[in-house]
């Protein structure tokens, strides 16, 4: 072997805690990156091929009673590939509610259904179920599920367990984007069965279009060619919930594939230039005897960067490998968050060789930055012993009462410490970001529990909210007879369209009567808001749309109830979920010149058990469905739990960054100042003298570290939060104090064990030796 | 033949308040395969005038030829071949490189100049200290490191060895070692030797012995009857 690597392996074997350090770093940002861009992109793919192959509909329109000669001219329009007619309905069965679609006997062209097990259905008693939903509710194939339809109970056997495109995440509606298993899920009976004995139509066409369409002129020409029946709703593939969420996750797991690793990088980049320009530093002579044997600056560099780059290797290659492991880990959790069948990990090489290359880029040049004072080296002079340094005044030092009152050893603590500017900034920067990546992920959680709580406690304030068939406004239904109904409202909720300028959302519009308190409705000055004359917007919606009070939007309602109108926007809401666009009935009857009002919906408050009642209301013949104030907090919570994980990885890197980042530039500043400490040593000073200065120092550290981590925390906090809130709710950043507390907890522990470790080496200096080694 | 031609070189460290005239105008020839001793008080010029002989430092004014060259107006690069390619160095602190065993600093030094490897055997051979060629600077005596120094700058075959108060840090038996050591290569391998001495006595084994002071050569003495090592004392 050449003597020069030779020189190198012994540098390395020296080094090596240091060196496992910045490796261990660089691991964590190549692991953190390619573990979150390989999840990533497997979700992606298999996600898409899913899309594709199961062919999950480029555009839905929802109407009534259309029949096959409809579908038929729908599928004669220039343009469409397919288009299949279908029912969905949601029936109760149980305490559960499913979602029911109709199937041809022949498999579905559009939206078909994965098999996991069985088959398709044979005949018009059989039904194909949700995986999901059958796992958890430990239904199998070959059981019966009853499903209550127009007042009556049906009977299907399950012959195949399902996933479907459509609901990758079981999305039940926008205010229910993840519906928990237990109760909501999706079931397939045959179109006959609709037809013949329900004689219900189908009420909606999937459409699966031709590539390079105009899409826009298409669906115009469907909704033509459906006149003059109407059409309630319609849906690009992109505005369907579960294909939104979809994108929606991309986006916030691609933000975190940055941000962090990035983070993790800098730390990385900082520990191999203070290790560096250490070395150099400690070896200036033997760069100096190197140059006057006549290596050249270039063969020296070449060293030092053999370094680095050995650095650079050991880290991606065990970032890479612990990726396997953390990848499997988060596509498993994915697994039992959303339903895309074949979801396993897999390596992807050009990642690994990404990751590498940007951690030799990273290790290169921070290498190079440290040691480029290697070239200003002169042979002549660094063969002489290194002039002391000029011992610096420190600001302190001017104020001489307070300076004068400090002991010995505080003051000697204070100056060490500001001696190398670089290793003490570089052990607060580590401090500040593991604080940071605490308070960020605690604060996360906390934002999430925080806008559930307020928002179910403070905001929603009804128990069960009744999904009826339409009935005039006049009219009083069975329902709210039963015992345990409280207080109750009625209200009509439609889907409608709002237009401004060229921004277009779909939000439903909730018609309420005076004095509806089912909604705590108030506005930024905390006053209930004002619908006079005009509607109110939740101030998300406002803000998205960019439209002040007073402004006018347009409000279409898809042709069936009211025509296109201009409406004033009178006061925007404060609130965090649970969207609506507001008015009251007296405006809604005088704007459009409805006389005969219905309503659909039933806000209701109950001091009984709310789950006895929302059965007994499910009986009730009107009712479609309901859902309950406490099924819905705890649908959220669930999300919470299954985001949970990730919070949990982020603390464990926190803490890992931390006890490196400490322990290793804690090495080099006690290797840096072993000779100090033995002087110290030698004019009696003990280790317990010298470790109160150190731990004086890390106090000072921690002092200033602290701060800088809380504002790092919600920096990152405030630059995601676009990131995680979507059409169902916004992310307020709200970190509680005691997540603070546990940070700077955290950083202390961290700081202490770092503080044991060192201890060891501190008594191990030897006296004799080090007053013999100071040369090199 | 003349191996260096120094003409009125002059080296400034520092500027304004700090300004130090380590060498006011020194002008001296030295003859290939000569024994030459600088020989001055401490702080007289000698390291910076040995310095600029080997590369390690340019002079702020005057000439330098080497073997013919003119090395005044090298670049860094081209020093440092210059350095490679003809000047072993023996410093007054040995310098070994101290995770590389006797041995290993040795074969550096070769690997560097692209030499074969054998040269450091031989090296070590010269030297006398075959025998401890695995042991690592930190398991040598004093005279040990210096002798390993000394096969490190000599392994290569250099033009000329320039030795900056090799015996300073040794005692008087383990320092006549020394001087045997180079006094032989000088001899032997007809290698140009200068050594800077403060020491009146080491400079009676020298051919030719250079007086410094404050900067400049008082004079250059040619010596009819050097002493060996051995007979001298001090
Ligand atoms: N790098 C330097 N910067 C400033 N002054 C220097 C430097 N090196 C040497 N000197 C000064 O130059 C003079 C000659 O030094 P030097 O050649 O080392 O003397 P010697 O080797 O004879 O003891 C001394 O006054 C010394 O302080
Ligand atoms: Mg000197």
């Amino acid at each position: 072997m050449k003597i020069q690597n030779k020189f190198l392996l012994r540098k390395i074997k020296n080094q090596l805690p240091q060196l496992i350090s910045a490796a261990l770093i660089i691991a964590i940002g190549v692991g953190f990156f390619v573990t979150l861009k390989t999840v990533l992109y497997q979700y992606q793919k298999m996600s898409e091929i899913y899309y594709e192959e199961y062919s999950l509909a480029d555009y839905t329109i929802y109407g009534v009673e259309i029949d096959v000669n409809d579908v038929e001219k729908v599928r004669q329009i220039d343009g469409i590939k397919a288009a299949e007619g279908r029912v969905m309905a949601d029936y109760v069965s149980g305490d559960t509610t499913l979602r029911t679609f109709s199937v041809p006997i022949k498999e579905p062209l559009i939206n078909k259904t994965y098999f996991y097990e069985g088959n398709h259905i044979k005949k018009d008693s059989e039904c194909l179920l949700l995986k999901k939903y059958a796992d958890v509710n430990e239904l199998k194939i070959g059981d019966n599920i009853e499903l209550k339809i127009q007042n009556e109970i049906h009977n299907f056997t399950i012959t195949g367990l399902v996933a479907t495109p459509e609901f990758v995440y079981l999305a039940q509606s926008e205010s229910v984007p993840m519906a928990d298993p237990l109760a909501f899920g999706v079931v397939y009976i045959s179109e006959n069965y609709f037809k013949d004995r329900l004689n219900i139509g189908y009420n909606q066409i999937n459409v699966m279009l031709h590539r390079e369409v105009d899409s826009a002129e298409v669906t115009k020409q469907i909704k033509e060619s459906l006149k003059p029946k109407k059409v309630l709703y319609d849906l690009f593939k992109d505005q369907q919930i579960s294909y939104k969420m979809y994108i929606e996750d991309h986006n916030q797991i691609n933000s975190f594939a940055y941000i962090f690793p990035f983070i993790f990088f800098i730390i990385a980049a900082m520990i191999i230039y203070v290790l560096q320009k250490r070395n150099i530093v400690r070896e200036r002579k033997q760069i100096g005897i190197l140059k006057a044997m006549g290596l050249s600056n270039i063969k020296i560099v070449g060293i030092y960067t053999k370094y680095a780059i050995v650095v650079a290797v050991l880290g991606s290659l065990a970032g890479c490998l612990f990726s396997i492991v953390l990848g499997d880990y988060i596509l498993d959790i994915f697994g039992e968050m959303f339903d895309i069948p074949e979801l396993i990990f897999t390596v992807y090489l050009g990642l690994w060789v990404i990751g590498f290359i940007i951690a030799l880029v990273v290790c290169v040049v921070s290498n190079f930055v440290g040691i480029k004072k290697v070239l200003k080296i002169k042979p002549a002079e660094a063969m002489n012993a290194e002039k002391p340094k000029k011992g610096k005044k420190i600001l302190l030092e001017n104020i001489k009462p307070l300076w004068n009152r400090l002991s010995f050893n505080t003051r000697y603590s204070l100056k060490t410490s500001l001696r190398n500017k670089g290793r003490f900034f570089a052990v607060v920067f580590g401090m500040a970001v593991s604080v940071a990546l605490a308070v960020f992920a605690l604060g996360f959680n906390d934002s999430f529990n925080y806008l559930i709580n307020t928002h179910y406690n403070d905001f929603v304030k009804y128990d069960l909210m009744v999904n009826i068939k339409a009935v005039p406004l006049e009219r009083e239904i069975e329902i709210i007879r039963l015992p345990g109904v409280q207080t109750y409202f009625k209200s009509t909720i439609l889907p409608v369209k709002i237009e401004k300028e060229n921004q277009k959302l779909d939000y439903p519009l909730l018609i309420m009567e005076d004095g509806f308190d089912m909604l705590n409705l108030k506005n930024e000055a905390g006053e209930k808001i004002n619908l006079k004359d005009g509607i109110a917007l939740p101030s998300y919606v406002a803000n998205k749309l960019g439209v002040n009070k007073g402004d006018k939007v347009k409000l279409s309602s898809f042709g069936s109830y009211f025509d296109d109108i201009e409406v004033e926007v009178r006061d925007t809401t404060l609130q965090a979920s649970s969207f609506y666009i507001y008015a009251n009935y007296d405006f809604i009857e005088k704007e459009f010149e409805i006389n005969n009002m219905l309503y659909n919906t039933i806000f209701i408050k109950t001091d009984k058990d709310v789950k006895e009642l929302s059965q007994r209301i499910n009986d009730g013949e009107e009712v479609i469905s309901t859902t309950s104030k406490e099924q819905d907090k705890n649908t959220m919570l669930k999300i919470l739990e299954t985001m949970s994980f990730m919070i949990q990885i982020l603390i464990i890197f926190a803490i890992m960054l931390g006890i490196i980042v400490l322990y290793a530039v804690g090495i080099i500043n006690l290797t840096a100042r072993s000779y100090e400490f033995i002087v110290l040593k030698v004019m009696g000073y003990g280790t317990i003298d010298i470790m109160i200065a150190y731990v004086k120092e890390i106090f000072f550290q921690i002092v200033i570290a602290v701060p800088f981590g809380f504002l790092l925390g919600n920096l990152i906090l405030q630059g995601i939060k676009g990131e995680f809130s979507n059409d169902s709710f916004v992310l307020i950043p709200h970190i509680y104090n005691k997540s603070y507390l546990l940070a700077t907890l955290l950083l202390v522990i961290i700081s202490s064990i770092v503080l044991l470790l060192s201890i060891k080496t501190i008594n191990r200096l030897d006296i004799v030796e080090g007053l013999k080694t100071r040369e090199d | 033949m003349n191996l260096y031609e120094i003409n009125n070189i002059t080296k400034i460290y520092g500027d304004g308040e700090t300004k130090v005239n380590a060498l006011n105008g020194v002008s001296l020839n030295i003859e290939e395969g000569k024994f030459v001793v600088v020989l001055g008080a401490s702080g007289s010029g000698k390291s910076t005038l040995l310095n600029i002989l080997g590369g390690m430092d340019n002079a702020t004014s005057g000439e330098i030829i080497f073997n013919g060259k003119n090395i005044t107006e090298l670049d860094q690069r081209k020093l440092t071949r210059f350095r490679k390619e003809n000047i072993g160095f023996v410093f007054q602190s040995y310098n070994l490189l101290p995770n590389l065993t006797a041995l290993e600093n040795v074969e550096f030094s070769t690997e560097i100049s692209k030499l074969p490897k054998q040269g450091a055997d031989n090296a070590l051979a010269i030297v006398g200290l075959s025998q401890r060629k695995n042991h690592y600077p930190a398991e040598l005596s004093g005279g040990e490191q210096q002798r390993i120094s000394i096969a490190r700058a000599i392994a290569k075959k250099p033009k000329v060895l320039l030795c900056d108060e090799p015996t300073g840090a040794l005692d008087y038996k383990t320092g006549i070692m020394v001087l045997n050591v180079l006094r032989d290569i000088n001899k032997k391998q007809e290698t140009t030797v200068v050594l800077i001495t403060h020491s009146q006595d080491i400079a009676k084994i020298a051919d030719v012995v250079i007086k410094m002071r404050s900067g400049q050569i008082l004079e250059a003495v040619t010596n009819p009857t050097p002493l060996m090592p051995d007979e001298v004392e001090w």
